[in-house]
């Protein structure tokens, strides 16, 4: 890695509580306040500004190069999971480990598919339905594999309490969500597997 | 278990070996190119070490391979 990379991702990881304060002070006064501000709050606000652009540009870089550089990412994926593969054991617990890891992410995953496919609605019968059956409620369970809402036509004898349809919850959190999943099985197997050996 | 599929276990004189010569595990991990962690791993018998450390070790203390490590059974 050279000296340049060095202070790239040592920019990154450092800046992580200024972008924090950044995203606070644009929560709490709003970008329009926050842009038409003078004095402190107005410097604050260009500094700030100038420091999370940096960081968006340094990030992007430091992923693609993470991408096309083989040993750029070997070397910081192993410091930024604190990978230890000095000798042959610790190659052998971290390869185990990386194995269990992906494979319960896939299992992890496959769930969130299947929660995100999957619809479920309750609800009342009503009108000349409620007449005919001797049931006042139902549970449907269903597919929906391209989220089109198309179970969610209901016939008009129906009212629907609740409908759960795909996973309500935003992307980027899914995706923080699967890293910490890969991250922390990744840790706990590592951990396990010196233990064991 | 297949035959192809065995798993031997292995014991070894290591310990009796470093302590022989007033060595620590650090010193003999540095002199093989491997972790204390190793080490005591092999000397406690959790961890078979692959051919070429096996050699090394062995190598380190002056012994032939199968007075260094023996076969005492197979993982049932």
């Amino acid at each position: 890695m050279n000296k340049l990379d060095k202070v790239f991702c040592k920019f990154v990881i450092f800046s992580l509580p200024v972008l924090g304060v950044a995203f606070a002070l644009s929560y709490v006064f709003g970008d329009v306040y926050l842009r038409d501000s003078q004095g402190i709050l107005g410097f604050l606000n260009t500094t700030l500004g100038i420091t999370v652009i940096s960081w968006i540009l340094i990030s992007l870089y430091l992923v693609i190069k993470m991408i096309v550089n083989q040993s750029f990412r070997d070397l910081t994926l192993k410091k930024f999971i604190k990978m230890n593969d000095d000798d042959e054991r610790e190659s052998l617990i971290s390869g185990e480990a990386a194995k269990i890891s992906m494979l319960s992410t896939f299992a992890f995953m496959t769930l969130l598919l299947f929660l995100s496919m999957v619809t479920v609605t309750t609800g009342k019968i009503e009108g000349e339905r409620l007449v005919k059956s001797d049931k006042e409620h139902f549970l449907s369970i269903g597919f929906d594999p391209l989220v089109m809402g198309a179970s969610q036509n209901r016939s008009t004898d129906e009212k629907a309490i609740f409908t759960y349809s795909g996973l309500p919850v935003p992307t980027s959190i899914l995706l923080l969500l699967i890293l910490s999943w890969q991250l922390v099985t990744f840790h706990l197997m590592v951990r396990r597997e010196r233990r064991i050996s | 278990m297949g035959k192809n599929q065995m798993k031997f276990i292995i014991a070894n004189n290591i310990s009796e070996l470093r302590l022989a010569r007033g060595m620590s595990q650090e010193k003999l991990a540095a002199e093989v190119g491997v972790t204390r962690a190793t080490i005591n791993a092999i000397e406690k018998e959790n961890y078979n070490p692959s051919l070429d450390l096996a050699f090394r070790i062995s190598v380190f203390f002056e012994q032939s391979l199968d007075e260094t490590f023996t076969i005492v059974g197979v993982y049932e």
